[in-house]
């Protein structure tokens, strides 16, 4: 028996959409998905006419994505911006490597300038120096930290006005239940925020980074790539086994598989939260003593992780000489 | 060669210890003296019950926490601690609601319990046993409409504790008794929690987990005080206290055989609820202080304030704002046209929360439900006098 797409009830369906559970064609798919992108962009009045964008590239499924996609709706409803690419290079060796040919390939296809900054070149720490110094515990920590300030300096060069990164529905629900498990109660009601960075506490403003994937699923990313034949790097990162997240992305999953709007369900439940209550101190921001960046403490978090590594090294070096 | 000193109980340093009480080796006679302690402290200084004569209604279910929280509050009524035999000066009384009518249609070997002896003649406690379906004028519309519901993602089992909910809200304030006492310990109430959160009922962060929560009972105004003075232990705490104090055997049913096989198939037999059990539970036993970390970070957080503080007339929970379209439909056509249809043509689709709605979006029948045809007629005067 035929089944029709239940959009448009004329095209024969080829999928389930994994966020409705619902029969669909390959073309109501991609109108609903590049929709859907364009509904957020415009509802949470991301953009304005002339300004610079950074588009966060790995060479992954969902940067891949995110460039195609922005590059297309930019074109189709005259967004006005002049995007960019730009890409970090952790120095994870098959990983990272291969990922960045990717990158540059889009970089053609696109016409984008492409701006890749590492962390041996920033911090003089690939991340397999960092992994062969701290072991397999807590380097996710040490990465998440490095690349956001990597992505802030790159920004900084480029001279772009804001950072938009492929962080999707899933990635937004994952993050909110983690937060919770740890207790982190300020980044709690910020997990799912749209665009973060942009509210100048005093009178410190960094430049806002926005995810216009936040109510696409992973899923249907992968699907939307596969069918329009993107080129996109596929392996996940070589130290990711190990990580906390890991059990929150396999409960995201079976969520899903029992209920498909479990994902946006946890977002919707997370807008709802605010800031701690106010007997709770809150870090004031400020800028580093040491990197003049932007900072919860007297020292940013990067410049602390590294002062530890560097004492770690020197460490070593000394017992060698000895 | 120096011999290590063989570990003592860590309270009284004479006995061999049986149970680690955070972090803290104990014997048996300190662990039930602690456990005793604890649930006097929690009703005096969490739960403000401190008034003489106070009225106390507890909520049991059969199950083990229940079946401690009932034990517990016997033993203070009737001054039976095994240590610390100061008296509690309050009014207990244990409601029941009977879910077998429910039971005997979805799970063949279900046989029903009869707990009056343990409760009147074991606890000495006045039971109340109210069938869940006697709050419905016809009772088979309680069973169409479940089996109306969707199988997966726990909507019949949520459709069941709202109508339990209602059925203990309205015995609580006909019967004067503003505290009402449900049995979750700390590790059921993270558990709760995170599968409230993955239904979207977010604003349940500022009730869900707290050891005394208020609300306002819509129908007349009255305050009713929701206690969970066990919020303290884990499961293994409750498993451990019961194997000293009690005999009561729990039934123990095969969970998802009464379910169609692609159901069955998903993870936890597609029940959210027990999914997040399993998850807190595997994290517990991993990292140990998993459920404290998530009670008191839950503690700590606020919710955006609301324009207007509406309840939804089935969960009676107020209902949440919605900050973009894309939390409620998709782009795609699928789902657009029936949200305008319901929304304009039934009585009450304006007055669900987000989440009743998501527990009925799967259901047949959906206008009946939005319609609240044949549901009990406490819920729809409620659903009338709700703006």
């Amino acid at each position: 028996m035929v089944k029709y797409c239940q959009s448009c009830n004329v095209q024969k369906a080829f999928m389930v959409r994994p966020k409705t559970g619902n029969l669909i064609c390959q073309n109501c798919f991609f109108q609903a998905f590049e929709d859907e992108i364009h509904h957020t962009i415009i509802s949470n009045q991301m953009f304005k006419p002339g300004e610079k964008i950074a588009i966060a590239a790995s060479g992954g499924k969902d940067s891949t994505v995110l460039v195609h996609v922005i590059t297309l709706l930019n074109k189709k409803y005259n967004y006005g911006l002049n995007l960019y690419l730009l890409s970090i290079d952790e120095g994870i060796k098959g990983y990272r490597d291969d990922s960045l040919e990717t990158v540059k390939q889009n970089q053609i296809t696109y016409q984008l300038d492409l701006r890749i900054l590492s962390y041996k070149e920033l911090f003089n720490w690939s991340m397999d120096e960092v992994v062969a110094q701290i072991g397999l515990n807590n380097n996710c920590t040490y990465c998440g930290v490095f690349r956001r300030q990597a992505l802030d300096r790159g920004a900084i060069q480029l001279g772009v006005d804001k950072i938009i990164t492929g962080h999707n529905a899933d990635d937004m629900a994952e993050t909110f239940l983690m937060n919770l498990l740890r207790g982190d109660i300020f980044r709690l009601p910020k997990s799912t925020a749209i665009i973060t960075g942009d509210d100048g506490d005093n009178g410190i403003a960094t430049l806002p980074r926005c995810k216009p994937f936040k109510y696409t699923y992973e899923k249907e990313i992968v699907m939307y790539a596969h069918y329009k034949k993107l080129i996109y790097f596929s392996t996940e990162c070589t130290y990711s086994p190990n990580a906390f997240r890991g059990h929150v992305r396999e409960l995201i999953k079976n969520l899903e598989a029992i209920r498909p709007s479990a994902v946006i369900d946890l977002i919707h439940s997370c807008e709802q939260l605010d800031a701690p209550n106010q007997n709770q101190k809150m870090p004031q921001k400020q800028l580093c003593q040491k990197c003049n960046l932007l900072s919860s403490n007297k020292i940013c978090k990067a410049c602390t992780l590294l002062e530890s590594l560097n004492q770690g090294r020197a460490k070593q070096i000394l017992q060698i000489q000895d | 060669m120096q011999q290590k000193e063989p570990k003592l109980c860590k309270k009284c340093k004479t006995n061999n210890p049986n149970i680690i009480i955070q972090k803290d080796p104990v014997c048996k006679e300190c662990f039930i003296g602690y456990v005793e302690h604890m649930f006097k402290m929690s009703l005096r200084l969490k739960c403000n019950i401190t008034q003489k004569n106070e009225k106390l209604l507890v909520c049991f279910s059969g199950g083990q926490n229940s079946t401690a929280l009932v034990k517990m509050a016997s033993d203070v009524v009737h001054s039976t601690c095994a240590y610390n035999k100061s008296k509690m000066f309050i009014e207990v009384h244990v409601l029941y609601i009977n879910e077998s009518f429910i039971m005997k249609q979805f799970i063949q070997e279900y046989q029903p319990q009869d707990y009056t002896n343990f409760v009147t003649n074991e606890c000495k406690l006045p039971f109340k046993n109210i069938d869940i379906q006697s709050i419905y004028p016809d009772p088979y519309i309680l069973l169409k409409q479940l089996h109306n519901l969707s199988e997966s993602g726990s909507s019949r089992e949520d459709f069941v504790r709202l109508i339990k909910n209602h059925i203990i809200y309205d015995y609580a304030i006909k019967n004067g008794y503003q505290n009402v006492c449900f049995g979750q310990n700390g590790q059921r109430l993270a558990a709760d929690l995170f599968s409230q959160l993955s239904k979207g009922r977010g604003l349940s962060l500022q009730s869900a987990t707290k050891y005394n929560f208020s609300f306002i009972y819509p129908l007349n105004q009255q305050k009713l005080q929701i206690l969970h003075p066990l919020k303290e232990l884990l499961n293994k705490d409750i498993l451990y206290y019961l194997r000293l104090k009690s005999n009561m055997n729990f039934p123990q049913f095969i969970l998802g055989q009464h379910l169609s096989n692609n159901v069955k198939n998903k993870p936890a037999h597609g029940n959210i609820d027990h999914l997040l059990e399993q998850f807190i539970d595997k994290l517990q036993e991993g990292f140990p202080s998993t459920t404290f970390t998530v009670l008191s970070s839950a503690e700590k957080i606020t919710i955006k304030p609301l324009q207007q503080q509406n309840h939804c007339p089935l969960c009676l929970e107020i209902r949440d704002q919605v900050y973009n379209r894309l939390e409620v439909e998709t782009l795609d056509n699928s789902n657009q046209q029936l949200i305008n249809y319901l929304r304009a043509n039934t009585k009450y689709y304006n007055k669900i929360c987000f989440t009743c709605n998501r527990m009925l979006q799967s259901a047949q029948e959906l206008e009946k439900f939005y319609n609240l045809d044949g549901f009990p007629p406490l819920i729809i005067q409620l659903a009338d006098l709700i703006q």
